[in-house]
């Protein structure tokens, strides 16, 4: 016969498995404060896609009278968007690579997010 | 008898088992809750950026391939919350064969939300034919629109105007605008229907420029 020790959990063992299961849930409930800037940080990109197209047109049109705003700040949704815009003016033909680059922070400003983007743009005389 | 004491629970022991027990269940059941409301947050907020890009993406593909009519009508119009063009869209026969087909696009708000209408063959040429608007989303509370307009000449900037053609400007009736730039403020979806806490709104802009070169003589 089996002595009664044996056959059932300790206090200590149920104890140790309760504290494994609760650091099993704590990565849970991590992984879901992961989605949410994961989530945040894509729709910053999003908006970060939207003023770059924007401010890139912006750049080609004034290209044509000559000189372009080179950076800037814009406030989107409550959050400071910077960018900062460099033409290449070197190299052969019309069209030069433009460089722009967009700057934001996150979680309560404590990381830096950026997003980089270059085009060819024409850039007559 | 021994056999007594071994074959029950003391109360204690039940106690204890329970407390144990229902701290499991509780947490589990948190994490399970606390997953269920990200998800809801999360889905709330990211419908408006969904909208956002699929409403741009529409808008733009119709003004890229948007046309001046002849040359001393454009045909475009625009206010600050409505505007139409003719845009050249793909149709699709029953054997999925494509073919284009001129159309007149408008965009404005209507009851059910922003919606862009359609009229095809002569009836885009027809004035008020009868309006069958397909609703884009209900989520869009507002809407702007801005037309820039330049004069082209080498010293002249861009203008943003709010309605295009500018009363008593020739020159705008017979061309498309440089560019437009569309402001949506597009409201979250509510989590809750009871829920006392004010709906966020979100403001997107985007610019898209136009097809200019055909003009240029």
């Amino acid at each position: 016969m089996r002595s009664r020790s044996n056959s059932s959990f300790s206090l200590i063992e149920v104890l140790i498995a309760i504290g494994i299961l609760s650091t099993g849930i704590i990565f849970v409930f991590q992984s879901f404060t992961a989605a949410l800037t994961a989530t945040r940080l894509s729709q910053n990109i999003t908006v970060a896609c939207f003023l770059a197209q924007n401010k890139m047109w912006e750049i080609e049109e004034a290209l044509k009278q000559g000189d372009f705003e080179e950076q800037g700040t814009e406030k989107l949704n409550e959050r400071e968007f910077a960018w900062s815009a460099e033409l290449d003016t070197f190299g052969a033909g019309d069209l030069k690579p433009l460089t722009f680059k967009v700057e934001w922070r996150e979680r309560a400003g404590q990381k830096k997010n950026s997003l980089e983007f270059t085009t060819l743009v024409f850039k007559g005389i | 008898m021994p056999r007594k004491r071994i074959s029950g629970f003391t109360l204690m022991e039940v106690l204890v088992a329970t407390s144990i027990f229902a701290v499991v269940v509780v947490s589990i059941y948190s994490a399970f809750h606390t997953g269920m409301q990200a998800y809801r947050k999360v889905d709330a907020s990211f419908g408006i950026y969904q909208t956002a890009r699929l409403v741009f993406a529409r808008i733009e593909s119709d003004l890229r391939n948007s046309f001046v009519y002849t040359e001393d009508d454009s045909r475009f119009t625009g206010t600050a919350d409505s505007f139409n063009l003719l845009s050249v869209l793909p149709s699709y026969d029953n054997s999925g064969k494509a073919s284009l087909n001129i159309c007149r696009v408008k965009y404005a708000m209507q009851d059910g939300g922003f919606a862009r209408s359609l009229f095809k063959g002569l009836e885009a040429f027809k004035e008020g034919p009868k309006d069958e608007p397909q609703t884009l989303s209900s989520s869009i509370k507002a809407v702007s629109f801005e037309y820039a307009f330049s004069k082209r000449e080498f010293s002249e900037t861009y203008e943003w105007q709010d309605s295009w053609p500018k009363r008593d400007e020739e020159e705008q009736k017979k061309s498309l605008p440089l560019a437009v730039k569309i402001k949506l403020s597009i409201e979250e979806a509510a989590q809750k229907a009871d829920s006392k806490t004010k709906a966020r709104i979100v403001e997107f802009i985007r610019v898209v420029s136009l097809p200019q070169e055909s003009l240029v003589k």
